[in-house]
């Protein structure tokens, strides 16, 4: 298969996993019913935790699996599962690779890997999957977000939080954008290759060369999108003030239970982690 | 009868496995010096068909050739000798930094020499009436000659087909009609030209043969008064009659569809 | 009764720029309830009337401006966006990039919350409005799924519901096939007819506009070159000709009538004027 038509299956499922538009997943789930305030704090002590834990994989663990249950409670499709993971693997085995590299005379090795020529000790084994996870697990905190909260609830989030909404409506507008953008490059393709420029050649040299005449047109194309949707914001009165919402959102006392469960969950790992806790050495010791 | 260029044989196509047919056993051919109109629906499947042409879209069943050649088996970029292809949107195209760059890309490909190539697009740009320094950016045109511009790079590339879809957007009315005319010529020198277009009173004006599709299929087939004069059968198909042949059938003038055979028959009956 | 709805007085514009002045010594009145067209040759300024109209000018795009431009009696080029749009509603060609929201009602209320009406209200508003344009039953469908011409439907509607005095559309049904624009024009026609709406529009189907419109302006070249009744406009075959616009078909044919040295007493633009006319011509011709 020609990269360029790999490329598009890429994206292209990229964009069948964002819907029509955006992220959002509809589903019928606990995660679903959670008040959106409650997932946005959800992220942001999934990332704290993410960072506390940046240098030991086997701490920043539960993180994953904690967010990993909350997509499977999100009933979330199995691609979306399953993509997450796949990219996760291959994600993983770079970083480790990487980070092991640094620490190979750090700690007490574990194994060698003939090929890199590569000593893993269990210090970088530790940083490895810490840093592998202070990246994936804001990802996947963040799959989760966009997957269950609604776009109609989104501005009503950060606005009802007092978060510039106006910043939150950017990030969802960008995300709408994304099958539009896709549609465009597909006709930008098409418009090119019917002018002879071999946009899709299989010379790698070539494609590089022709990367110009998709992006240029692209660029503007998106340009011009960009500036209309800017004049429908301001025909339809969008930062005229204090924004008001049909279906306001409510607090209800499972959010409250959530909320602390969470709130304990985390903060207690990144509690323990900042007195020096490591399940490694705990499990190392008892052994 | 003049020889066939695009032949296009019960030619079934859809996007992916999982969607319905967009195109359901569609023959449709090209001959040389015809002018070809193709009317329908969005999501008739007219564009979807006529990306056929060049091979942009291969058949799923059904074959379509070009000049003889297969198009499952020639490169688009083969293809593209033969068949030009002017799109909506001409910022789709656009990439150059000057207009003679635009203009002389296609032509560099084809293997022209650089006279050769200032000489076609010289012609190009007076044909469609674009007098602009050929070292300005296009970007610092308007739509409407961007649009002009997207034009000239297809005829300078002087293809034996033109498919021209929906090329109209943003230019008016005189222009428009203007390079239809100029077209129009063309066809008279042995090219052919396949006009999609909403436009009824256009394609009425200049098309030798009229194409309706609907839901995949090509449902009525004929010269323009066949399918265009008939108010009764674009009524039921969401189209909107010319205002001429509503008034003709009502003053049962038979189907009219120009303005010009409108006031043929109303000189015939009203002359002193 | 009280001022009329738009007021245009010695207009001048300027792009930031640019040398030339884009629009020159614009004067138009358009009463209440007014159904306006507005035609013209590209380039000739008719999108940049458009947005000085919505305030699009000079909220977005800079430029100088001289004259006044009053709509309802107010000096929108002082206005700040939110008060535009409590009184003018815009709407333009492309109906894709006029979807914000994932679902027809969400896309609906979106303007109504920017508002910051009371959540009763907007209920009610999105509600009748949605049931007046006829997309009730596909409410909870995504934007995308439906044709392109109900998209543009739901723009417009969304517009709509900020109940808006005066509806300017640039080219609304340029980018839909026919059965798109017939809904399109016939949802403006209804909107004259039920709310005695003020509508300018920039419209190419000049058989359908001739039918509704109360008066055509003719711009070129950044001035008003014709205004008047559509009857009127299209009997002065010189200036038709010249601009370069697009007259009702019958018009044309007739102007090619008196090329050809027919005598006629006026020149018809809707079809019904023409079969009357001509029927009087050959019942009395034999």
């Amino acid at each position: 298969m020609r990269k360029s038509v790999k490329f598009a299956k890429i994206y292209l499922s990229v964009v069948e996993l964002s819907g029509e538009i955006g992220l959002y997943y509809e589903a019928d789930s606990v995660i679903h019913r959670l008040d959106p305030r409650v997932k946005l704090a959800w992220f942001v002590l999934a990332l704290a935790a993410s960072i506390a834990t940046q240098f030991d994989g086997s701490v920043g663990v539960f993180v994953f699996i904690s967010l990993i249950v909350g997509i499977v409670l999100a009933r979330l499709s199995l691609a979306r599962l399953l993509i997450t993971i796949t990219y996760s693997v291959v994600f993983f085995i770079v970083t480790i690779l990487v980070w092991a590299s640094f620490y190979q005379n750090v700690g007490r090795p574990l194994f060698y890997i003939g090929f890199a020529n590569l000593v893993v000790t269990d210090v970088g084994l530790l940083v490895g999957t810490g840093k592998f996870f202070l990246i994936v697990n804001p990802i996947t905190a963040m799959l989760l977000f966009f997957s269950t909260v609604k776009p109609y609830d989104l501005v009503q989030t950060f606005d009802k939080l007092r978060l510039p909404y106006k910043a939150g409506f950017t990030l969802f507008l960008s995300l709408r954008l994304l099958p539009v953008t896709f549609k465009e490059l597909k006709e930008i393709i098409d418009v090119q290759k019917s002018r002879g420029i071999e946009v899709d050649s299989p010379n790698p040299v070539k494609r590089i060369a022709y990367t110009i005449p998709v992006f240029v047109p692209l660029i503007i194309r998106i340009m011009s999108i960009t500036w209309e949707t800017a004049i429908t914001l301001m025909v339809r009165g969008f930062g005229a003030g204090k924004r008001s919402y049909m279906k306001p959102l409510n607090w209800s006392r499972r959010d409250t239970i959530a909320l602390v469960v969470l709130a304990a969950f985390y903060i207690s790992i990144i509690a323990l982690k900042l007195v020096g806790f490591s399940t490694y050495t705990y499990v190392e010791g008892w052994r | 009868m003049s020889e066939v260029l695009i032949e296009a044989k019960g030619v079934w196509f859809k996007y992916n496995k999982k969607q319905d047919w967009v195109l359901k056993g569609v023959n449709f051919t090209v001959r040389r010096g015809e002018f070809v109109g193709v009317i329908g629906e969005s999501g008739a499947g007219k564009t979807t068909l006529a990306k056929h042409f060049n091979g942009l879209l291969k058949p799923w069943r059904g074959e379509v050739r070009v000049l003889g050649m297969d198009t499952r088996r020639v490169p688009t970029s083969r293809l593209a000798r033969h068949v030009g292809y002017v799109f909506q949107n001409p910022d789709s195209q656009i990439y150059s930094a000057t207009i003679r760059d635009e203009l002389s890309v296609g032509l560099k490909k084809l293997g022209f020499k650089t006279e050769e190539i200032e000489e076609r697009i010289k012609w190009a740009l007076e044909v469609v009436d674009l007098r602009k320094p050929l070292d300005i950016s296009p970007h610092v045109l308007s739509f409407g000659e961007r649009h002009r511009l997207a034009i000239a790079t297809v005829l300078a590339l002087n293809p034996d087909v033109f498919v021209l879809d929906e090329p109209f957007a943003g230019i008016d009315y005189k222009r428009s009609l203007n390079l239809l005319e100029i077209f129009r010529e063309l066809t008279k020198k042995g090219h052919s030209v396949v006009l999609i277009a909403h436009d009824l009173q256009l394609i009425a004006e200049l098309a030798d043969r009229v194409v309706f599709m609907s839901q995949g299929r090509i449902i009525r087939e004929g010269t323009p008064e066949e399918v265009i004069g008939d108010v009764a059968f674009l009524e039921s198909n969401g189209y909107i009659p010319l205002q001429v042949s509503v008034i003709a059938s009502k003053l049962g003038l038979g189907k009219v569809v120009r303005v010009g055979d409108m006031a043929g028959e109303l000189y015939k009956r009203m002359a002193p | 009764m009280s001022e009329p709805a738009v007021e245009i007085k010695d207009l001048w514009f300027k792009y930031l720029l640019a040398e030339d002045w884009t629009l020159k010594n614009l004067n138009l009145t358009v009463e209440r309830g007014e159904f306006v067209v507005l035609m013209g040759p590209s380039g000739c300024g008719k999108s940049t009337l458009m947005y000085i109209l919505t305030g699009i000018i000079p909220n977005m795009i800079k430029g100088t401006i001289k004259g006044t431009v009053r709509v309802l009696g107010k000096d929108i080029l002082r206005l700040q966006p939110q008060e535009i749009v409590r009184d003018i509603g815009f709407v333009f060609q492309n109906p894709d990039s006029q979807i914000i929201m994932p679902s027809v009602l969400e896309e609906v209320i979106f303007g109504l919350e920017n508002l910051g009406l009371p959540p009763d209200e907007i209920r009610e508003r999105a509600e009748e409005i949605i049931k007046y344009v006829g997309l009730w039953e596909k409410k909870d469908l995504s934007p995308w799924s439906l044709s392109a011409g109900e998209r543009q439907i739901l723009a417009i509607a969304s517009v709509l519901a900020l109940r808006p005095k005066v509806m300017i559309l640039d080219e609304p049904t340029s980018m839909l096939d026919h059965r798109g624009t017939k809904r399109v024009l016939d949802l403006l026609d209804r909107l004259k007819r039920d709310y005695q709406m003020t509508i300018v529009v920039v419209e190419h189907r000049i058989e359908w506009a001739s039918e509704i419109a109360d008066k055509i302006v003719i711009m070129d070249k950044g001035e008003f070159v014709a205004v008047g009744k559509p009857s009127e406009v299209f009997s002065n075959y010189e200036l038709v000709k010249r601009v370069g616009v697009r007259p009702p078909m019958i018009s044309e044919v007739f102007y090619k009538l008196i090329d050809r040295g027919v005598r006629v007493d006026r020149i018809p633009v809707t079809a019904r004027e023409a079969v009357e006319l001509i029927k009087g011509r050959l019942g009395g011709g034999r």
